[in-house]
């Protein structure tokens, strides 16, 4: 048991060596939700309820310009607002789709993730240019007190997702559980074992189920890994279809995220 | 007399074996429908939840991971 404890953590500092350390933490993030493609899209569904958040944020400081008559370009934020818009979208899309398996899913996670920091940094670069320290903070203490929970129609979605995710779960333990079964069946010198009973059963069926949980996080790790050249063209792919809607429509939202 | 008493005998001795039999049987592993429910029901059942999945931290900090409007 000590053996397998120190191979599999072995394991895991040598893949940690070949990963790109800014995408180490994203998977570690994602290898908690990539039991199944739903519980991945919980993952998208949380960053959808983030972007949502942001687009309240800007907003508020829309409305903020307004009221305070601050000489701002509040064009550049409206574009910022319906470039969230779009990815939102997108994201809302991929959660619907059944398309992708649970690597593509995250896949396009980290890439949907990585682009919305790159819009709210523009963003943000073009607010601190423009609105002063003082009116930021005043900005920053109104986004505290906004709110902090996930969205109502989040929720029920992750619910939803929660459910699913339960069943499919369920199903493959049970499939590995009737297989253990069968294969204890099979194994006659270890059903006349008296020493052998019930309880030393299910401990080793719990014994199998985390040693194959070991190895589906390792696997996942390098799948991941595998196909991180893609993220690229992923990105490359969001942003060419975010360009395109805002050239085809002047700072309208509209369904971008038709993959 | 003697018949009473070895009759009763033959009747305790056939009751504790049954018992031991089917006790005995019940530990060693040759019947799996006790095994039936440990299903793990309790595990994935359809309203256990995947922990952080709608609580406020999580959304908080998916939003600071997105980084700030204004500082």
């Amino acid at each position: 048991m000590i053996k397998k404890i120190f191979g599999f953590l072995l394991g895991i500092f040598v893949l940690s060596l070949f990963i790109n350390p800014i995408l180490a933490e994203e998977i570690d993030d994602l290898n908690n939700y990539s039991s199944t493609d739903f519980s991945v899209k919980i993952r998208l569904t949380h960053l959808e309820n983030a972007i949502d958040l942001k687009i309240e944020h800007l907003d508020t400081i829309i409305e903020y310009t307004d009221t305070n008559t601050i000489d701002l370009n509040t064009e550049i934020l409206l574009n910022t607002k319906d470039n969230l818009n779009n990815l939102k979208e997108y994201t809302n899309n991929l959660i619907e789709a059944n398309d992708l398996n649970k690597q593509e899913l995250s896949l396009e996670y980290v890439a949907i993730k990585t682009e919305s920091q790159d819009i709210i940094k523009t963003a943000r670069d073009f607010i601190i240019e423009n609105i002063d320290e003082q009116k930021r903070i005043e900005l920053a203490q109104n986004f505290k007190e906004q709110r902090k929970e996930i969205k109502q129609e989040h929720r029920e979605k992750i619910r939803e997702l929660v459910k699913e995710h339960n069943q499919n779960m369920r199903n493959k333990t049970m499939q590995k559980f009737n297989s253990f079964k069968q294969n204890m069946k099979n194994n006659e010198n270890r059903l006349n074992n008296e020493d052998f009973n019930k309880s030393e059963v299910k401990m080793q069926f719990q014994r199998e189920m985390r040693e194959e949980n070991q190895k589906a996080f390792i696997n996942n790790k390098m799948k991941f890994n595998q196909n991180k050249d893609r993220l690229e063209g992923i990105q490359e792919n969001i942003r060419n279809k975010r360009m395109s809607n805002m050239q085809n429509n002047s700072r309208v939202p509209n369904g971008v995220g038709n993959r | 007399m003697n018949k009473w008493v070895i009759g009763i005998f033959i009747v305790l001795v056939l009751i504790i074996g049954v018992y031991f039999i089917t006790s005995n049987n019940s530990e060693i592993y040759n019947d799996t429908t006790e095994l039936e429910e440990f299903n793990f029901n309790e595990v994935y059942s359809e309203d256990s939840d995947i922990p952080g999945t709608i609580d406020s931290e999580t959304a908080e900090n998916d939003s600071v991971e997105l980084g700030s409007l204004v500082e």
